[in-house]
Parts: structure tokens; sequence; C-alpha cells
């Protein structure tokens, strides 16, 4: 008989778009041409012309998480040929970059309140029939994307899309939206597409084993295996989770943003970002903890922490549905999460709107706004989550920032009785560019960049929400704090970081106000009722 | 460089002389042989750094406006200490970093730094829109800014790593002040200017350091030296800038940095007295300005140098009768051939000369005046002028086409590798030897002393919706300089208003490449062949400022009259903003120096910028203390200039 095995707890599989770290708008045939052009090629080159400068940048811990590609000198012949793979494979993207960069220069410097209808003859090549002239109401002119159209052109390329297998035996992953993965060693790289099915059969090998060959051919691997293969596997079953009390509600935080919630009938589970197993490091849930079958998954918007394929991929053979918030449709910097993830394979997506509500067996889900966090971006996709179940209530605020407390006002009846308010106090974000440089069509100063930040509530905005909403728990999540996320966060905190300072600081403001609050790290578990 | 024998047999004649009897060959060739040792094989810093050894405590820097200075010994360990932040950060030969700062102490330090470290600066002039600035940070590739903080917010938001002056001066200030390893070599890129491209897009000028050294060292055209006082006033971006900085600085001789955004011609009179200045440069509209209204003032010279665009024989004669002591010389060059090709030092110049000639090439540079199948024309007749020699720079950046167009191998030259640089400008050969300029032969004009070339001024125009066809021309001024004229052909149905074009370019351009003047065409005059008909075009008349607000007072009448006459319009509404009706900072130098004798009261010329209108400046004149407020004003501003532009590293405090 053929020995079974199961797929080590600890095995990775990077989705990665031309060797990038991928995240939703990678996916997007909107967003994808623009990061590959104004983002990959260009610090690649900057790679190739200034080596010392990226490498000096990055002995400097300030400096990391910028752009900077964390290699050495030693790789400027990789790099180079993954620019050249990377023009030759992309062209169209790039042409569709280019005539995106054309046609609102076109727009932006002619179209002055008349019709719009001459300038389809301007449309450059590439465009021509997947976008629409638009005026907004205050007649500035922009460009309609048709997304869902697009993943049925050239600029949807499954065959940038590829996945790295590798083992995770600690927490010192670097840091990987600034630096493409080249070929190494230890690592397999296998291009499938993120759809793939034969995914879903080898991720279920976490729990149920099956012979090394099912692996090899739902992956359709073929040839002799030099052992990369094989080493993801193992014929150690993994631990058996801890029995759970079948009555009331199981809360669990998995670190960052990523709770589940359980009920005997429900199993909900938040942007989810789940630690590797590794026996190092500071003690986690990983993914023997979670349940067989995962009813629901929120996501809260499509940042790449917080809408994770790395993460989501393992899971996709054991989720029901996955919750996303509606994007605007159609502009630049809003990609739809539904479209991505369902190119990703998932096949049960879905919007949710503005205060929109899903029955569950046992309770509700409801989309509460989300203000802030995105550089003052007209972006959509972004929503907190109320969670009833059971008769308790969860609000899930990932990272939106209280910049406007009057919401809440609006909002304390619709939210009503709250048991605990999960508050992100990532309150240092990045620049605008960071993240939306490459979607950016108008030139932007530096005043501008570092005005718009990507940062949650301090303190005092977390008050305005705490005053008004009055839950009886407070819990400070989603600060990027646990070792094993630096890979997505770059993050090192010290006592005297400032989130750090702000958590401590609305704790002890909520204590005084007779709340439970507690800044979370690393793991934790309660149960209510 | 090793000439080829004109003369001697059929066979090994070079047909690039065919059209020169034997003895115009002889003489065009002895005109060209300008060899002349000076250190060719040494780096800028490395000549920088002999100079702070022979004399460590002489007087580098000088600020015009508070007189505070910088030895050489200072200046070097200032810029050692720069240097070695920059080798740290990665900086190496080749590598560009963009100095984003205005004319400063910093700015100088910053060039020795990057120089230092083995990199090449780009200046980035603070004002700049910010399309172009972005297009300059990301054409030229520069990997680190130097800035201070209060001009930084305005930079473009790229991923070059900024290093401000002002905050980074802890980190800084703990670098070692000793010369750091030589790094470089004389063929090493020293630095990018940008300017204006025919194709839309500005480009950068790729210019070695073997071409500074030529220009400032073993020099025929002027007297370089430890006894020279230079003053710092052209635009950084500006190659005039090159030479008065390494004129200066390589030759230890001392540095007046005139920090004023722009300085009026009373700032030019009192940092040529105040500081002893005897070298100084201005650009052609200043030179014709300062003749015309304070000549005086440059007395104290020893040599004048003016340039960049043509120079009026008259005014030419003044300087000579009125301050004979001082030398005179032309200096032309495009920043292709590093600053200056050839220049003419004026010792007279004939009542029946209609123009200036512009000389003989300088040291270690060569000229020829070719024809279309690049032979020499005869003596006496027009032809393109070609510039060779150590000067040229390796090309434009980033554009191997543009470069292989422009800069095309020598046909006098054995070296295979032996280039030549093609200008676009006219010329002949005068019988005495010096070359007269005659124009361009393409569309290329001077604007301040800067390069323009109209078509990219069209193709911004070309970009606005109501504009349906455009040509840009420039036309003689009564000044005796150049005005660039908008010839617009609206949409039908269409309207645009001067203000609303003129704003439309300032966020394109240059403040010198938008023109003053537009006229609005029902069609534009063509040639036979359907080209535009240049000649045709009117003249713009001087009525098109409205005349809504007319004067009500003798000093708005005065201030009108100035007005009017610098920028050549026959009416004026009092309540109009000076830059909406054309004016530029130069037009604004001579209205201000006017203005001054006119009404007979001394104003800085700042006061022009914070009174805009004839009304608004005729008040504040009028309500007595104002001049001293704006002197306030401005005494204050240049305190906040100071602590914003020269703040000195401060040491971190020993804990």
């Amino acid at each position: 008989m053929t020995p079974k095995v199961f797929l080590r707890q600890n095995a990775l599989a990077e989705p990665l778009f031309n060797r990038w770290y991928a995240w939703p708008y990678l996916v997007s045939p909107v967003t994808a041409p623009m990061y590959v052009g104004n983002l990959h090629l260009r610090l690649m080159e900057s790679f190739v012309a200034n080596p010392q400068v990226h490498i000096a940048a990055l002995k400097n811990p300030e400096m990391s998480g910028g752009p900077f590609l964390s290699l050495d000198e030693s790789k400027v012949p990789a790099v180079e040929r993954l620019i050249d793979k990377t023009r030759r494979q992309s062209a169209p993207l790039l042409e569709f970059a280019d005539a995106v960069r054309d046609l609102t220069r076109i727009l932006m410097t002619r179209a002055d309140g008349a019709s719009l209808h001459p300038f389809y003859a301007e449309v450059p090549e590439p465009l021509k029939g997947f976008v629409e002239l638009v005026y907004d109401v205050n007649n500035h002119p922009g460009i309609r994307f048709l997304e869902s159209l697009l993943y049925f052109s050239p600029y949807y390329d499954e065959e940038a899309q590829s996945l790295d297998f590798s083992v995770v035996n600690g927490d010192d992953r670097a840091f990987v939206f600034s630096t493409p993965r080249l070929e190494e060693d230890d690592r397999l790289h296998l291009s499938l597409p993120y759809r793939a099915e034969g995914l879903d059969r080898v991720f279920r090998m976490r729990e149920k084993p099956q012979p090394l060959g099912f692996a090899t051919e739902a992956l359709g691997l073929s040839g002799p295996d030099d052992g990369r293969f094989k080493g993801l596997f193992t014929d150690q079953p993994p631990r058996l989770a801890e029995p759970r009390d079948p009555e009331g509600v199981r809360v669990r935080y998995f670190g960052h943003a990523c709770v589940l919630i359980e009920t005997r009938d429900t199993t909900i589970l938040t942007d989810p970002v789940i630690g590797y197993e590794h026996g190092r490091g500071a003690a986690r849930f990983s993914f023997a903890d979670l349940p067989a079958r995962i009813d629901y998954v929120l996501i809260t918007h499509a940042h790449q922490d917080h809408c994770m394929l790395e993460t989501l991929l393992p899971l996709r053979h054991k989720v029901g549905e996955i919750i996303v918030p509606r994007n605007s449709g159609g502009g630049l910097a809003d990609p739809s999460l539904k479209l991505a993830l369902q190119s990703a394979g998932f096949s049960n997506v879905s919007e949710i709107d503005e205060l929109g509500r899903v029955e569950t067996a046992d309770g509700s889900i409801t989309s509460i706004p989300f203000f802030g966090e995105h550089g003052d971006l007209n972006i959509r996709s972004k929503t907190t989550y109320l969670v009833r179940l059971l008769g308790k209530s969860f609000l899930f605020c990932a990272d939106s920032n209280a910049v406007e407390p009057t919401l809440y006002d609006h909002l304390s009846d619709i939210v009503g009785d709250l048991d605990v308010a999960f508050i992100g106090m990532e309150c240092d974000g990045a620049p605008m560019s960071w993240l939306y440089g490459p979607v950016v069509t108008a030139p932007l100063t530096r005043r501008m960049d570092q005005s718009r930040r990507l940062d949650a509530s301090d303190c005092e905005r977390g008050m305005e929400l705490v005053k008004r909403l009055r839950p009886r728990t407070v819990y400070v999540y989603a600060m990027g704090s646990e070792p094993w996320l630096t890979y997505l966060t770059s993050i090192h905190y010290t006592e005297q970081s400032r989130p750090i300072v702000q958590a401590r600081a609305l704790v002890a403001r909520c204590r005084t106000l007779g709340i439970c609050a507690e800044t979370l790290f690393g793991k934790k578990e309660l149960q209510l009722g | 460089m090793t000439p080829q024998a004109a003369g001697g047999d059929a066979k090994s004649a070079n047909p690039a002389f065919s059209r020169l009897t034997p003895e115009e060959a002889r003489f065009v060739q002895a005109w060209n042989d300008t060899r002349r040792d000076y250190p060719r094989d040494e780096t800028i810093p490395a000549l920088f750094e002999r100079e702070v050894r022979r004399s460590p405590g002489a007087t580098a820097l000088v600020s015009a406006e508070d007189g505070r200075t910088l030895t050489y010994d200072a200046l070097n360990r200032r810029a050692n200490q720069l240097a070695r932040h920059l080798r740290d950060l990665g900086v190496r030969p080749e590598m560009r970093v963009a100095i984003h700062l205005e004319r400063s102490f910093d700015a100088v330090v910053s060039m020795l730094a990057i120089l230092k470290a083995g990199g090449a600066y780009v200046p980035l002039d603070p004002r700049l829109p910010l399309k172009r600035a972005s297009h300059v940070l990301e054409d030229s590739g520069a990997s680190v800014v130097l800035s201070v903080e209060p001009l930084a917010d305005a930079l473009p938001a790229v991923w070059a790593r900024l290093i401000c002056l002002d905050s980074d001066a802890g980190a800084i200030a703990r670098q070692s002040d000793a010369n750091p390893p030589r790094a470089g070599s004389a063929l090493g890129l020293a630095h990018i200017l940008y300017t204006s491209g025919s194709t839309g897009a500005p480009k950068g000028v790729a210019v070695v350091h073997r071409g500074v050294v030529r220009l400032v060292r073993g020099t025929d055209f002027a007297h370089l030296g430890p006894d020279e006082v230079f003053l710092q006033a052209a635009p950084l971006s500006f190659d005039a800038s090159t030479f008065e900085i390494w004129g200066a600085l390589l030759n230890g001789g001392r540095l007046v940095i005139l920090s004023a955004q722009t300085p009026g011609l009373d700032d030019l009179a009192e940092a040529i007295r105040a500081h002893a200045v005897t070298t100084l440069w201005l650009t052609a509209g200043l030179f014709h300005l300062a003749v015309d209204q304070r000549l005086s003032d440059l007395k104290p010279l020893r040599q004048l140098l003016a340039g960049g665009d043509v120079l009026s024989p008259p005014r030419v004669r003044r300087v000579l009768e009125e301050i004979p002591g001082c030398a005179l010389v032309n200096g032309y060059g495009p920043t292709e051939s590093t600053t200056f090709a050839a220049c003419h030092v004026i010792r007279s110049l004939p009542a029946s000369a209609a123009t200036v000639p512009i000389g003989r090439p300088i040291a270690n540079t060569q000229i020829y005046l070719l024809d279309s199948e690049r032979r020499w024309v005869p003596p006496g007749e027009t032809g393109e002028l070609y510039i060779g020699g150590d000067g040229l720079a390796r090309g434009y950046w980033n554009s191997p086409e543009r470069t292989a167009e422009s800069f095309v191998k020598s046909p006098f030259d054995a070296e295979a590798d032996a280039r030549l640089y093609r200008t676009g400008d006219l010329a002949r050969l005068l019988p005495d030897g010096n070359l007269e300029f005659l124009g361009r032969a393409d569309h290329q004009i001077k604007v301040q002393g800067f390069r323009v070339e109209l078509s990219e001024i069209e193709s911004a125009l070309a970009r606005h919706a109501a504009v349906s066809c455009n040509v840009v021309d420039a036309r003689q001024t009564s000044a005796g300089g150049q005005r660039l004229v908008a010839y617009v052909v609206l949409r039908p149905g269409e309207e645009a208003s001067d203000a609303e074009l003129r704003a439309f370019l300032q966020q394109e351009l240059p403040e010198y490449m938008v023109p003053p003047a537009f006229v609005r065409l029902s069609s534009l005059p063509l040639t036979g062949n359907g080209k535009v008909d240049r000649r045709a075009l009117p003249e713009p008349v001087g009525a098109s400022a409205g005349t809504a607000s007319p004067p009500r007072s003798m000093t708005e009448e005065t201030i009108a009259q100035v007005w009017r006459s610098v920028l050549d319009l026959e009416a004026i509404d009092c309540d109009e903003n000076f830059f909406d009706l054309g004016g530029n900072s130069l037009l604004l130098i001579d209205a201000h120096a006017r203005l001054q004798k006119l009404l007979a009261i001394s104003m800085p010329i700042t006061t022009l910028f914070e009174y805009p209108t004839v009304r608004s400046l005729a008040r504040s004149l009028a309500s007595g203390p104002a001049p001293d407020e704006s002197l306030q004003a401005l005494r204050e501003r240049v305190r906040q200039r100071r602590q914003v532009c020269d703040r000195r590293p401060t040491p971190e405090p020993a804990s």
C-alpha cells in the first residue's frame, strides 16, 4: 500500500504575479498593468542602476518597507533577466498602462465640459472598447473601465500567475512587497493559475492524508522530484484541535485582524491571515485550529494584510461564502474584490453594501461604513462588520479611522447593544503613494502625499467611536505587531512607537469609563454566553 | 586632438576642406589649434581639494545678503561630511543626485559632496511646475534628492531617497570631515542640466568633469585666479552657474552667493559694491538692462562676461567707453559644450558693426562652420556651427537617438571616437578671424538666456481644450531682446482668455517659456507649400490689455507708464497683475529700476511681488512708511531664507 502523507502545517505557497507577491490589485486587469509598469519595472530598474542605494537604504531600519529591493549586488543579473522577461511577458499590460496615462492626459487637458463623444476617436488602441468616457457631476472627465470585460482581455494574464512553494521555519520572512521572488534553490516554483483546482486537493492534505502521487498529479507535476516537492509533506498527522464547548460563542484571535467566531451552527473568519506553526516563536493559533468548514469569510478591505491570497487560497476548499465590500465600480484605484476573488477560484463571493445584511443560521452580519485609511481616494470597497450571533454582538472595525465622529451618532441605534468592539489602531500609516502611487495619474507633491496617509484611528478618534457606541469590551487589534507578520507589514514596534502609545492610552481611557479593554497580541480566546 | 593635414597631395586631402583654398585651410586649422595645458585628467573635486591644500584659510563662499563666509577648509569639511553620508547611502560614480535647493551655501556644499562621492548632480529648480519636476526626476533616474524641509514639501512624491540638509544635519555631522577616497574620473558624469526639448519634453545634457575643467582651467577668455571674486547669481539649472561656481572654486577664487530669488539691479549693485566682485556673468537681457539703468554700478568690475543671447552693439560700446578698465567678454556656447565654446574679448567695436562678434574657440575647443555635406564653408560664407574638443558633453541623458543626431563623428580628427556637436546655430568667419553669430537654423530661441524650443511651447498649448491650432514665435522687443508671442486659433465657439491660457501653460512650463503675449487669429497664415508662414504673422499690437480701470492718480499714472513701456502695451488696467499682463522676472527688474528712478524712491524689488497691480503698488507707496514696512518684510524674508537655505549642520550636543 502506498504510504499516505500530510501537507506540512508550515508549508507555504506564495501566490506570485510576474514573481512579485500577489495581492488583489495584481489580480485585477485594471490595476495589475499599472503596478507592473509603474512599480515593479521601475523598482527593478532602479536596483539594477543603483544597487548600492538599495542596499544602503535597507541598512536603515526606518527604510524597511520602502521602495528598495532587498537583494545583494550579486542578484543584479537575475533582476535584469526578470526585467527582460516581464517586458516580454507583460508587453500588453505595459501598453495598457501607457494608454491609461495618455488617455488621462488627453482628457485632463482637453475635456472641458462639452460632449466626450469626439474623444472616443482618440482613445488609444489598447483601451478601445474597454472604457467609457464620463464626467463626474463637477464636470471632471474620467475613465470608466469595464472591469468584468477586461477579465476576458489580454490584460488579464494568468500566465503571469504562479506559486512559490516552500516550508516556513521561522518568523523572519523578509518583507514581500518591495522585492520580487527570484529563483532560489530551496523553493519550488510552479506556473499555475490561482484558480487551479488541484491546489484545493493539495491543501486538503493538511488534514486528510493522501499518497504523494495524488499531490503530484493534482498539480500536474511531471519529471523527477529533486526533493523539494516531497519536502512539503510529512507522515506526521496534525495535532488535534482542542474540543470546543458547543454552547455560546467562542472567539479566537489569530493575530492582526484575523478573528474566528464560532457557534454550534456558524463559523466566521475575518480578514484571514494565519501564522505558520513551526515550533518556534510566540504562541499562535494556526491552520490546525481552524474548523473543518468556515461558513463565512469576511473581508474588510482590499489592503494586502486584510485580503491576503496566501491565506485565502489554502482555505478555499473549506470556505462557504466570502463576503466582500462592493466597490465603486469602474475606477482605477478601486478594483472589484468580487471579480478578483472569483478569478482566483472562489465560487461563492458576495458583495455587501453599506448597511447591507446577511442572515446566518443563528444571527446576522451587517456592513457598517468605514472611513479613512485609503488616502482620501474614492474607494468604496471597504467596510466594517457587525456580527450578531446568539444575541452577542461584535464590531470589527479593521483600519477604519473615526475621522468623522458624527457618523457614529447616526450609527449608534443601528449598531444597538454592543458586546465587543475590535478597533484597529495602526495610526502611523504609510504615505498614500506607497500603496496607490502606481494608480494615481496626476503628479503628487510630497506635501500631499505625506498628509494623505493610510492610517487608522489614534486614541482620540478611537474614543469618539467608543463614546458613541458604548461597547462593553474593547479590543485593540490589527496592529500588525505579531512577530510572524513582518513580511507583510515591515513593522518593528517599540514601546515608544506611536501606535503602541496610542493603543495604551485608549485602553487606559476605556478602563476609566468602566469598559473592559485590552490590546491583543499573538493569540487570545474568549467565550461568551 | 590630432588635426589631419589639409594640404598635401590629393589622396590624403580631407574632403571636409575641399571648399577651402590650402591657405584658408591652414588658417582655420591654426585658428582651431587651441591646445593649452590644463589638468585634463583631473576631476572637479580633486582640483578643488588642491585649492584647499594651497590656501585652506582663504574665503571660498560669501553670502551676499548677510556677509557670512566659509573658508576653503570649512567648505571642504562640510562637503566631505555630506559626501561620506552620500557614500553610505550608496552613491557611486555615474549615479545621479538631484539638488532641490535655492542658490545657497548648501547648494555649493551639495554639488561638491555629490562629486566627491563620485556621483553627478542634477539641479532641480524649486520653482519648476510639478509635472516638469517629476519628468526631470524620472528621466534622470536620480536615486537621492537633497533638499531642505521647507522646500521638500513641494517635491514630487517620487521614490528617490530624500535627504534634508536641515533635519538630517545631525547624521551628516557625525561623519568624518576628512577627504573621502577619490571617486569618479575625468570622463565621468559630473552633472545633468535640463533644457527645452523640441519634442515636447525637456532633455538632459550629460556633462563630464573634463568639460567643466576645460572651461575654468587653462582658459584664455578671462583671468581666473585666487584674486578674483565671482558673483553667483545665475539659476543653478542654467549652465552659467557652472562657470560662476567652478570658475571661482577651482582657481582659489571667492564666490559671492546672491540667494535672492529674483535679484534686482539694486541687489546686483549692492553685491558688487559690498563684496568687491571682480568677475560677473550677465545674460544678455540683464546686461542690457544694467547698462541702460545702472551702468555706474558695474564700474568696480574687472571682467564682465555677457551672452546667452545676442548682445546689442550700442550697449557694448557704452561699456567700452564708460568702463574702460573692465574687460568685456561676449560668451557663446551651448550646454552641450559645457557653457562656453567661443568667446570674444571685446576691445573695440567699430561704429559700423551691426553685431557683436562671438570671437574664437576658447582653449581646448574647436569650432567648424560647415555646409550640409559637412565641409568647411569658405570664410565669409554662412555655415552651421559645429563644436569639437574637450568641452563636449557625453550626450543627451537617456536618449541615444537624439545624441546620435546631434553628436556626430568628426571628419577632422583621426581619433575614431572624436565627435562634433551640431549646434543648429548659423555663423560666418569675419576677416579678422572672429565669428559672427547669424541666428538659428531652426526654431530654437533664447529667452532670458534660456534656450527655448518653440515647438515645445506649441505642443503644450495644443493640449488646451479651446485651442484648435497655434504657432509660437519670437519677436524682437524694443529693448533688443526677444519676446514670445503665441498665435492662437480657437476652436469654433470656444473662448479662452489670455490669463486662462497663461495659467494653463504655467502648469506645464517654466516661467520663461510662457508667452507674455497672445494673439487670436481666425486661421494661421500658410506659405505656398502649406507650412506656417512665420513672416506673415502680425506683430502683436499692444492694445490687448483692458482699460477697465485707468490710472486715477499721478503715482498710478507713473507706474502705469513704466508698465506700458516694459510690457509693450498701449493701455493698462490698474487692477491687473503684472505677471498676467505678460510680465516676467527680467521685465520686473526693468520696471523696478525705472520706477525707482522716476519716483525718486528706493524700494526692494520684492515690493513689486507683494503689490503686483498698479493700484496696489501706488497705494503701498502712498501709505507713508510702506517702503520701510516692505524693507522690514524683506529683512524678515532674508532671515527666514537664511534659516531655510543655509542652515549649517549643527553638531549634536555632546551628551
